[in-house]
């Protein structure tokens, strides 16, 4: 596969997952560049130890981590301190399905802790495995497991709060 | 996945479907890699060593300075080498004419 292609392939799923993160659209779009820039530069070191799409995300995650702090427009809304372990089957699906017809999922996990956001994006938009999400992250699967739990509740305790009031 | 699951990725990917790079954004990256496609002794030596050479500019030129003063001062020729130079050479005239005697 050649660089060209693998811009053509990758560029607008790393430029949304970078927009989930920054929330601006301009800044998005240079650390993007620096993205291309970075996987480019360490192409040589790719030895196919994992596929090439989790390289491309670890790479992007490491990107984004280094300038979110400083270049994020939204700030984490969210802690986890204030959250109680609901289990799953307590939630009121047909509040939460219609919670989210109502709101925009896309600012409802910008508000997230970085961690979960992470998880989400790779869980839920870029269609990855857990197993695949801790290769991407260099985590074990408990720890993905378990902030995907988490983020998922923190996202249904938002849009039982303001999803559904807005409808 | 449940029924949350499903719905939450379909409206997750809904919105982000309209969010794209632009093509201004598309033609930068290409041209800043092909910028970066020139070869250059830093590139090289990056790829050969497998780590990327970060050395300040300044710390180049003082390397390069102290370099070439060792390098001067051994050639200068002092007052020392002169009269050791001398002494060996006269030993081996002395040398030479006790022979012949």
């Amino acid at each position: 596969m050649s660089f060209d292609e693998i811009i053509d392939k990758y560029k607008d799923a790393i430029f949304r997952m970078v927009y989930v993160h920054i929330g601006d659209f301009h800044r998005s779009e240079d650390i993007t560049q620096e993205i291309f820039i970075r996987i480019y530069r360490s192409l040589s070191k790719f030895r196919g130890d994992s596929s090439i799409y989790t390289w491309i995300y670890r790479i992007s995650i490491n990107t984004i981590r280094t300038y979110a702090k400083k270049d994020r427009t939204i700030a984490d809304t969210l802690s986890v301190d204030h959250m109680e372990d609901i289990p799953d089957d307590a939630w009121d699906e047909e509040k939460l399905v219609e919670g989210l017809q109502n709101s925009s999922v896309i600012s409802l996990i910008q508000r997230l802790p970085d961690k979960y956001k992470e998880v989400l994006v790779l869980y839920y938009y870029q269609d990855l495995k857990v197993e695949d999400i801790c290769s991407v992250l260099n985590e074990p699967s408990g720890t993905i497991k378990s902030k995907l739990h988490r983020g998922r509740n923190m996202l249904k305790e938002m849009l039982l709060k303001e999803g559904v009031s807005n409808g | 996945m449940d029924r949350f699951d499903k719905e939450l990725k379909n409206k997750l990917n809904a919105e982000l479907k309209d969010i794209v790079l632009s093509e201004e954004a598309i033609v930068k990256i290409k041209e800043q890699l092909r910028r970066d496609k020139s070869f250059g002794f830093k590139d090289a030596s990056a790829n050969f060593l497998n780590y990327e050479i970060k050395i300040p500019c300044s710390a180049c030129i003082a390397g390069i300075a102290l370099a070439v003063l060792l390098g001067i001062s051994s050639f200068t020729v002092t007052d020392k080498d002169i009269v050791s130079f001398m002494n060996r050479n006269i030993i081996k005239i002395t040398d030479y004419w006790e022979e012949v005697r």
